[in-house]
Order: structure tokens, then C-alpha cells, then sequence
């Protein structure tokens, strides 16, 4: 199996906080992992230090065997390391199309340049027709973003990624806040990007632990920056420090 | 489409129905509509409220006549000049600003306008300081013929096709990537970044072409007058392009064009009575408008035809 993403001993302080402490994780290809642990275990605070939202206090990313240690967050994400947000951050006046095809464009006009003309929208618009599709956003294309459902923002947030030609995505709490309705067309919705090729690599951080049994294929967790398992789902969940640090049969213990 | 061609329609034959005043008004209205649609590009497009427009205004003014009066350019030729010489100026300004955010942005912007508005002042032998400087504008070479630059009505078309001009590309730009990019940096910097936009570059584009505008303002308006003075570096010409755009409509475009249309009028209506209700009543207005119509009187007028069409 080849690895897609890899960090090897990454650290984060903030102040005399260790939020992040040597932690060595893997995303093998064709995976999707669970990243799972308590409130403040520094599940966030690792998406952002492998986004490069955080500067790394040591350690290093690798990204496609490329060491992007070194990367601003928007090179990382023109490389294809993408993400979603926790808190809904779609851009709210826009329209639903003309925030996917925000992401979309880059893939196609490359570092935008003043001087390029509005020609390369017509590829674009195909694309983002696609995803539309994809996530059956198409009736509410013209809708503004701000004034969609919640469970359609998470949609949203998810096609926003897709626009940005994701080889690995990382998902932060895609289902916070979502009915168990909603909950359950998004992982279907998830689970069909997966099975048709789109994503094949995934990192999902959630605490539902439903959305992660059903989904993820391995399971790592995190407690006080620090990764206490990491293994297939199943072995994870019978494990019995997890259980103590975290589920209490099955169930999220807060 | 017919409204806009009724419009482009009106401003063509307009000055041949108006006496040489207001002629005269007409040109100023389109100077600093020209100058306030430089600050609707950076304030009203990129969310970042320059406080340092006056520099732009100041420096365009200056290049045109220091072209004019030491290398002795025709009108056309110092406009190259001006627009040349403040993009790098604007490049150089945006990579110093660009780092700062939020309070600390707009405070160091008018720290900016208020050194180069000293140093204007202390540059008495080039810049005249306060008393400014008189030269005498050029015949205007357009290569087939040469027109008298001191008739409104030729002063008039060439500046009003400069704008036209101006307008179309900058109405343009906003619908290509780049365009797009820079209005998904105004809504979420950091959302735009983690799409993978390099969001200081699109801030420099943006600064650029706005300071170019700006400058190009600053520099017709020059020309219009034949004078020029280190007060065009005051911080009162910022406030006026803040007002101007707000009041017409920011982040419209045409606001920009409005703004100081209704305003440099309404001015010279009421400072013909009394000039200083002139202040008071703006300032009531600047209140009204904020409270009750932010998004100023084209932004106002999109809303009112946006939820009519909805209903319908």
C-alpha cells in the first residue's frame, strides 16, 4: 500500500500548551480514516498544522512522497490536499454555483492572472455542473449559500472541496449540527464519492461515532496531542484504553 | 440595455444643452467619479478600507504635471506616464500595506497619506506646497488633429471617453478569474486562501489597478484645472472618495460615477446659498444613507429590482 499522506513527529506548542506531541500518522491510498478523540485532543489543531494554517514547532508532512513542509496553505491546496471546515465557512452573499465554481477555476487558470480572459469559464462551468450533480446541489445553484439548509451546506462545503481536484480530504465534523435524517444522506452522499472513485482518500474527523463506524476503514485516536491507537475500525473500537479515554460501549463518553 | 444606452445616449449630447459652468461641473463629476471608482475597485470589490486614497489622487495629479511642465509630454503621453509610474508606485504600496489587517490596515493607510501629504508640503521647489503650482495645459495631439483643451466641450468628450473606456475594463475584469478571485477575498480571506489563492497577490492586483484608476483621476483632474497643489495629498480628498462611493453605491461600479454625480451637484446648489450648511448637511445624509441604505443609491435601486423580480 502506498501512503498519500504522511506526518512524522510533529509538534505544535502553543504557549506551554503541547497540543500536537510527535505524532506520526499515515493515510495509506484507498483508505478512508477515522480520526477520532476527546474535546480538545487536537484533532483540529492537526488539520491545521498539515494544511498549514499552523507553523510546525518541529516535524514534518509529506504529502505524494513530496515533503510540503515548507508550503503556504494555498499551495498545499493546489497540490490537492483539501479540506472542510467544522464551523460552516462556505462564502455566504454568493451564489451556491459561484462558490464551487470559485474552487473549480484555479484547476483550470492555474495562478490567476488579471490578464487571462473569461474563455477558460466554459471548462470551468462543466465542472462545476458535474459536482452539482455529484452532490444534487443542481436546484439550488442559484440560491445564495447563506440561505440554504444547514445539511445543504455541509453539502456545499463538501462540493466546494471537490472543485479544488482533492487526491486527499480531509473532512473536519462534516455532520455537526445535522438531523439524523440529514446525517444519514450525507454519509450515503460520502460513501458514493468514495465507491465512485472521486475521493479515494479520506481523513474524517467526527464525533459521531455512527458517521465513523460506517464509514471509515482504519481508525486512529488522539488524546492530549498524542496518538494512543491507530489500527482497522473494528480492533480500535474493542480496544480497551480507547474505550477508557474515549467510547463507553460504542458510545461518545463527554 | 435600452436604459444604458439611453443613459451613454444623454452624457453624449448633454454638454451642448449646459453653459460653460456647468460644463465644467459635468468634467469634475466625472474626474472623481473616475477617482472613486479606484477606491469602489480596493474598498467596495476587495473589502479593504484604503484610508490612503488621497496618495493616489495627490501622486496622479503631480505625474501628469510634472510630465507636462519638465519633459514637456503632450496630454496623452503624461497620461502614460501617470498610469506607468503609479502602477509600480501601487505594487510598492501593496506589498508594504498588504501585511497589515483589520484597524491596524486602515491606521497605517492614513499614517501613509498624512507623511507623503508633509512631505508634498515641504517639497516647496517641485510640488509648490500649499500656494501649488499653474501651467499652461497642452493642445491636445490626437495625431489626426489637435484640439484646444481650454474648450469644455473637447475637455469634455476626451475625458468622458477615458472613463468609458476605464469603466468597461474594470467592469470587465470583474468577470474574469481574477476578477472573481479578488470578490472571494473580500467575502472570506481565509476560506479563499485554503482554496488555494495566493490571497496577497490578488490583494496586490487589486491594489494596482485600483491606485492606476485612482492616479488616472488624480491626473485628469489636474489637467482639467491646469493647477496643482500639495493639498490634492490632504486626507480630505479620502473622505471624499469614502462619501462619494458610499453615498452612490460601493461595490457597484457605477455608484462610483453616481455618487459624486448627485453630490458635486447637490454641493454647488446649497454652497450657492450657504456654504456651510454645505457640511452639515452631508454629514446628516452620510448618516441617513448609512442607516437606512448602505448599500447607497445604486446598491439600494439593484435591491429594489432584484425583489421585484422575484415576486414576478
Amino acid at each position: 500500500m502506498t501512503e498519500v499522506l504522511r506526518t512524522e513527529g510533529i509538534v505544535k506548542r502553543f504557549g506551554g500548551f503541547l497540543a500536537t506531541n510527535h505524532v506520526n500518522f499515515t493515510l495509506n491510498e484507498g483508505e478512508i480514516k477515522g480520526l477520532i478523540g476527546p474535546n480538545g485532543a487536537g484533532k483540529t489543531t492537526f488539520y491545521n498544522l498539515v494544511t498549514g494554517v499552523y507553523q510546525l514547532d518541529s516535524g514534518s508532512v509529506f504529502f505524494l512522497g513530496e515533503d510540503i513542509t515548507s508550503l503556504r496553505p494555498d499551495e498545499r491546496c493546489r497540490k490537492g490536499l483539501v479540506r472542510t471546515y467544522q464551523i460552516t465557512s462556505v462564502f455566504p452573499r454568493l451564489s451556491v454555483y459561484e462558490n464551487i465554481r470559485l474552487a473549480a477555476q484555479i484547476g483550470f487558470s492555474g495562478n490567476v492572472s488579471p490578464f487571462r480572459g473569461t474563455s477558460v469559464f466554459k471548462q470551468v462551468s462543466e465542472k462545476v455542473f458535474q459536482i452539482l450533480e455529484l452532490t444534487e446541489l443542481t436546484d439550488l445553484k442559484d440560491q445564495v449559500a447563506g440561505e440554504i439548509s444547514q445539511g445543504d451546506q455541509r453539502l456545499l462545503e463538501v462540493a466546494i472541496a471537490l472543485g479544488s481536484n482533492p487526491k486527499v480530504l480531509l473532512l473536519d465534523e462534516p455532520t455537526a449540527g445535522l438531523s439524523a435524517k440529514e446525517t444519514g444522506t450525507f454519509v450515503d452522499k460520502i460513501r458514493q464519492l468514495f465507491d465512485g472513485g472521486i475521493v479515494r482518500n479520506i481523513v474524517l474527523v467526527e464525533h459521531d461515532m455512527e458517521v465513523v463506524t460506517g464509514l471509515a476503514h482504519t481508525i486512529c485516536v488522539l488524546n492530549y496531542g498524542e496518538i494512543i491507537k491507530d489500527g482497522p475500525t473494528e480492533e480500535v473500537c474493542s480496544d480497551a484504553k480507547v474505550q477508557e479515554v474515549y467510547l463507553v460501549g460504542g458510545k461518545v463518553n463527554t | 440595455m435600452p436604459v444604458i444606452a439611453g443613459l451613454l445616449l444623454l452624457l453624449i449630447i448633454i454638454p451642448h444643452f449646459l453653459s460653460p459652468y456647468y460644463q465644467e461641473l459635468l468634467i469634475e463629476v466625472l474626474v472623481f467619479g473616475l477617482y472613486c471608482l479606484g477606491f469602489d475597485i480596493i474598498f467596495g470589490f476587495t473589502g479593504l478600507l484604503n484610508f490612503g486614497m488621497s496618495v493616489f489622487f495627490g501622486l496622479g495629479g503631480y505625474l501628469a504635471l510634472w510630465s507636462i511642465v519638465h519633459l514637456g509630454t503632450g496630454i496623452s503621453l503624461s497620461l502614460a506616464v501617470t498610469v506607468i509610474v503609479s502602477a509600480m508606485f501601487s505594487i510598492g504600496y501593496a506589498l508594504l500595506i498588504s501585511r497589515f489587517k483589520t484597524h491596524y490596515f486602515v491606521a497605517f493607510t492614513i499614517v501613509i497619506s498624512m507623511i507623503f501629504f508633509y512631505i508634498a508640503m515641504a517639497l516647496r521647489p517641485i510640488t509648490g506646497a500649499d500656494e501649488g503650482l499653474t501651467f499652461d495645459v497642452p493642445n491636445l495631439d490626437l495625431g489626426f488633429t489637435t484640439l484646444d483643451f481650454y474648450d469644455p466641450v473637447n475637455k469634455y468628450y476626451f475625458i468622458f471617453l477615458i472613463c468609458l473606456f476605464v469603466f468597461f475594463l474594470i467592469w470587465k475584469f470583474f468577470r474574469t478569474p481574477c476578477g472573481r478571485a479578488i470578490i472571494a477575498v473580500r467575502e472570506n480571506e481565509d476560506r479563499a486562501r485554503m482554496l488555494g489563492y495566493n490571497t496577497t497577490w490578488l490583494k496586490v492586483a487589486a491594489f494596482t489597478i485600483s491606485g492606476v484608476v485612482s492616479s488616472l483621476g488624480g491626473a485628469l483632474y489636474v489637467l482639467h484645472l491646469g493647477f496643482d497643489s500639495a493639498h490634492s495629498f490632504f486626507w480630505i480628498w479620502t473622505a471624499r472618495a469614502v462619501w462619494w462611493t458610499i453615498i452612490g453605491g460601493a461595490g457597484t461600479l457605477v455608484g462610483a460615477f453616481v455618487g459624486p454625480g448627485v453630490l458635486v451637484f447637490f454641493e454647488d446648489m446649497i454652497s450657492s446659498w450657504n456654504a456651510d450648511l454645505y457640511l452639515i448637511i452631508m454629514g446628516i445624509l452620510m448618516i441617513v444613507v448609512i442607516m437606512l441604505a448602505p448599500q447607497g443609491i445604486v446598491g439600494t435601486i439593484q435591491n429594489v429590482i432584484t425583489k421585484r423580480g422575484k415576486q414576478s
